[in-house]
């Protein structure tokens, strides 16, 4: 029998929270952990977190995971992954299977802080069992965890923030998605994550659902049609997508067998995902020994369920006697995440937990949807400026705490729309990196005549160098022109900034761009002669045709110059200017198309017997 | 398929350990675990259903069942959560699997 003070069962982001303030109290904890990796779902998010700068905003979560292992007090902490908790029994001791030895264990601990986090949900389609038809948290673990991409071309099912996310960190790795399919009329995302994938030319499906998978070992194709308002299949809107992998982002559910096995109130809750442990403010259950926190007390994201774990172990410290103010600790914690919930999406979410807690909800002030920017561009500025295009009320302010000048203003409640003083930003262009949203962009007038540098937050592989020919796309992801990087910004936490510089009339509506395919253009296929090769030897003075051909051999090839003495010629006019009709145009000698040696050796043969 | 280049992330060159599907050697790397190695040998069939349907990777965390395999002569583990070992052995699992 292990004996502990507090034990934690699940070491994700809920778990971790809860186990530093358990240890900085000195008390005995021990964590279980399922995965051979501890840390949940933060190891696989490669992606900057919303919420206040000064609770790990605009941090990666892959960062967050190290940074909350720091704090805890390892002096007091065991830490057993690869366990699983296969039962909470009737006397409260707790069963537990160590994989790594095949034994099982039992646990008295004193209380129990149940952060299970939470399962993927599906949806019923034909051949939704297939191979190759993965949950979005499976993808991400299989590519960023293990570093295994699913297959090349995905199709991903839901556009809210974590089909949203996943797509694009999946394009981040190298894959192509074929679509995004999504059954309401719009995104359940933020409208920043959508921006992000629309910008790449993903192709968006809403009013839209799956029907079937096709497939033999593996996912090939599959069906997909439009829905009615009541989500009905429209009969004769179906279509075929080829991929080879489809990834369902259709919510979760929390995890909360353990829960039920432990006696703790239950109830139906659609909003937090489903069944969900009845609780108060504090993470207190019906029974005094266990505590939840994470997605297992309702469905959220991981900076919330950090806090909550935080606020359950105070609580768990404060029953063992082992914290006497903790409503000075709770407190903070209990706003923060309160006003989290503000927007329009936390609402809902802050809501439903109200409810649970039985506190009444007052005061819900919707927030003011204002412009991103204030203060006026002079005319012959130089210097950048920012275009913030973030419109939505997300609980998010790295950018107000990035700018070292005091532009960025977000206000006193965190969910507020960003506004930039144009006035008092200098152009240093430090909120674009810092914006997990990825939806701060600059703007540099007068650099030279017609037109304008604009600087996109980047995230993708490889990073393009100064003078690269790009593609200047649009927020949809259309191509608007050719255009040429101007200046590349790396930065220590990945969101390198890249400047590329366009006609001015794209000032509004260039936002990203796409790298110019590498590859060169072929003129003389027997020769392998590049388009590059000819332009630089007529730049060298090789201007005449008979020259360029001695020096270059092209024409010269097997085929004899069908395929590329036209090019060739046309190539030498376009630079020179010179009349092609005049001058050599090469001698056509033979063999007209080329033949074995040995057959005009026999030839010869016979004729000198004759 | 590993992913070879990324903007975000750096994956350290592990060290490549030998183990068997179904008798065929394969190679996976320290610290994969059995689905993952499975996958970057382009495996996608896990186990078959006693009604004949196949499955693969799902979940990733241990929480959906379809990743069932024969490992070392033991049915039913769940190959998205367990560390692939040097010499191990796996095979598709057949319906409920049998303990040999």
């Amino acid at each position: 029998m292990i004996k502990t003070d507090v034990l934690i069962i699940g070491g994700g982001p809920a778990g971790l929270g809860a186990a530093i303030e358990t240890t900085k109290r000195k008390l005995k904890t021990l964590i279980i952990e399922e995965n051979p990796l501890y840390g949940g779902q933060l190891i696989k998010q490669t992606h900057k977190f919303f919420g206040s700068s000064s609770h790990f905003a605009g941090t990666r979560g892959i960062l967050i995971h190290e940074k909350l292992h720091k704090e805890i007090e390892s002096k007091y902490l065991t830490m057993k992954t690869n366990h699983s908790v296969i039962a909470v029994y009737d006397d409260n001791i707790i069963g537990i299977h160590d994989k790594n030895k095949n034994k099982f264990l039992k646990v008295d601990a004193k209380k129990v802080i149940l952060a299970t986090g939470a399962s993927e949900k599906t949806i019923p389609f034909k051949n939704n069992d297939l191979p190759g038809i993965y949950g979005a948290g499976g993808v991400q673990t299989l590519m960023n965890v293990n570093g295994v991409l699913p297959g090349k071309k995905i199709l991903m099912i839901g556009a809210g923030n974590i089909g949203l996310i996943v797509s694009y960190q999946l394009i981040q790795a190298g894959a192509e998605v074929v679509g995004i399919i999504e059954a309401m009329s719009k995104q359940g995302g933020y409208l920043v994550h959508l921006d992000k994938v629309k910008r790449l030319g993903v192709p968006l499906y809403f009013n839209h659902t799956i029907v079937e998978a096709h497939g033999d070992d593996k996912v090939e194709k599959a069906v997909i049609a439009k829905v009615d308002k009541n989500w009905n299949i429209i009969d004769g809107t179906q279509k075929t997508v080829e991929c080879d992998t489809i990834c369902l982002a259709v919510g979760l559910t929390p995890t909360s067998e353990l829960l039920w096995q432990a006696g703790v109130e239950m109830e139906f809750n659609p909003v937090l995902g489903g069944y969900i442990p009845k609780y108060n403010e504090y993470m207190e259950t019906n029974k005094k020994k266990f505590f939840v926190a994470g997605d297992a007390a309702g469905i959220g994201e991981a900076t919330s369920a950090i806090i909550e774990g935080r606020i359950a172990g105070i609580s768990a410290a404060k029953a063992l006697n082992a914290e006497k103010n903790a409503k000075k600790f709770h407190k903070p914690l209990i706003d923060y995440i309160n006003n989290l919930r503000d927007g329009s999406t936390g609402i809902k979410v802050k809501k439903a937990k109200f409810g649970l807690w039985g506190k009444e909800l007052k005061d819900i002030k919707e927030v003011k949807i204002r412009p991103n920017q204030k203060g006026k561009i002079k005319k012959d500025r130089k210097q950048p400026y920012v275009v913030i295009e973030c419109t939505e009320d997300i609980p998010c302010n790295p950018c107000e705490a990035s700018c070292p000048f005091g532009a960025i203003d977000i206000g006193k409640r965190i969910v507020n729309i960003p506004v930039v003083d144009l006035n008092k930003c200098t152009g240093c262009l430090s909120c674009i990196s810092s914006c997990p949203g990825l939806a701060i962009f600059g703007i540099t007038e007068n650099v030279q005549k017609g037109k304008v540098v604009i600087s996109i937050p980047y995230e993708l592989y490889p990073l393009p160098e100064k003078g690269n020919s790009i593609w200047a796309v649009d927020k949809n992801g259309q191509i608007l022109s050719e255009a040429e990087v101007y200046r590349v910004r790396k930065n220590k936490n990945k969101t390198n900034i890249v400047s590329i510089i366009v006609d001015e009339k794209y000032k509004d509506s260039v936002r990203h761009f796409y790298p110019q395919s590498e590859g060169d253009v072929i003129i003389c296929r027997c020769n392998d002669i590049t388009a590059k090769e000819i332009n630089d030897a007529i730049d060298d003075g090789y201007t005449d045709f008979e020259e360029l051909k001695r020096y270059l051999r092209v024409t010269m090839g097997p085929c004899q110059g069908r395929g590329c003495r036209h090019l060739v010629m046309g190539m030498i006019r376009a630079k020179t200017g010179k009349d092609i009709s005049k001058g050599s145009t090469g001698t056509r000698r033979p063999p007209e198309s080329s033949l074995p040696f040995k057959a005009i050796v026999k030839e010869n043969k016979k004729r000198s017997k004759e | 398929m590993r992913i070879q280049a990324h903007p975000i992330l750096e994956f350290k060159k592990k060290r490549k350990i030998p183990f068997f599907f179904n008798g065929r050697r394969l190679y996976g790397y320290e610290g994969d675990t059995i689905a993952a190695a499975l996958h970057d040998n382009g495996i996608n069939v896990y186990r078959i259903t006693s009604k004949g349907r196949k499955r693969g990777f799902f979940c990733a965390i241990g929480k959906c069942s379809s990743c069932l395999m024969v490992v070392d002569d033991i049915p039913n583990i769940k190959t998205c959560i367990t560390p692939l070992k040097s010499g191990m052995k796996v095979e598709t699992q057949k319906g409920k699997g049998v303990y040999k």
